[in-house]
């Protein structure tokens, strides 16, 4: 287990990498919507050069962050990784989440070669911008109810965790 | 943050040998969480997917 003090740092860290996650996505989308919606082509190219930047300096590495934060978090805390209900949930979302997110690195990257090179027309690609924009929300809305998750902490322990409670009562 | 083992979590442990089901919201949380992911196979077979990501 960790000291009272590293387990801060680790919540503070992980705190920050996921919230910052969040957001960086939450901005993400607005750029999305503008790069569909936006009819001045000039606004629709900085729009997925934007993207692509903010996806890969900055969504990326908090995503990363977020995952190892959150494996110290559980590892390094009686909470476990496989204890407790709301723990395996939160880490059932992140990963399939972060996996997804590096799948669709490709697209952004695809549209913001082709914004660079000036060829963007404001109709171009449309199915894969609409694409960006239902994912970018989809992960707002999961990376919404793992910090939901965190905050309530709603009850129930596995019988991993059930049985090691009770290892570790009658040992006291 | 909390110590689970000074929290609810503990009602677990009750029983001598018995060991508390899976609570309402897991079953909930697991039944949304697979018809998700059917929905987003159904999806990349019917052509919607993977396929389109760099056109």
């Amino acid at each position: 287990m960790m000291s009272s003090g590293l387990r801060k740092a680790a919540l503070t860290a992980h705190v920050t990498s996921s919230l910052g996650w969040f957001g960086a996505v939450a901005a993400f989308l607005a750029l999305a919507v503008n790069g569909v919606r936006s009819s001045d082509p000039l606004a629709v190219r900085a729009a997925y050069l934007a993207m692509d930047t903010t996806a890969w300096l900055v969504i990326v590495p908090l995503c990363v962050a977020t995952l190892i934060t959150g494996v110290v978090q559980s590892l390094g805390t009686p909470w476990g990784m496989f204890r407790n209900y709301w723990v395996i949930a939160k880490l059932v979302l992140t990963v399939p989440a972060s996996a997804i997110l590096l799948l669709h690195m490709q697209p952004i990257s695809f549209l913001a070669d082709i914004a660079a090179s000036g060829a963007l027309a404001s109709a171009d690609h449309h199915q894969v911008r609409v694409q960006l924009i239902a994912n970018a929300g989809a992960a707002l809305f999961v990376l919404l109810v793992t910090t939901v998750l965190s905050i309530y902490k709603p009850r129930g322990m596995t019988p991993y965790g059930q049985r090691k409670l009770r290892r570790e009562q009658a040992g006291r | 943050m909390n110590d689970p083992r000074d929290s609810d979590n503990r009602r677990g442990a009750d029983g001598p040998d018995q060991l508390e089901p899976a609570p309402r919201w897991v079953k909930i949380f697991g039944g949304v969480l697979v018809a998700l992911l059917l929905v987003f196979i159904a999806m990349h077979l019917a052509g919607g997917g993977f396929r389109n990501h760099a056109p």
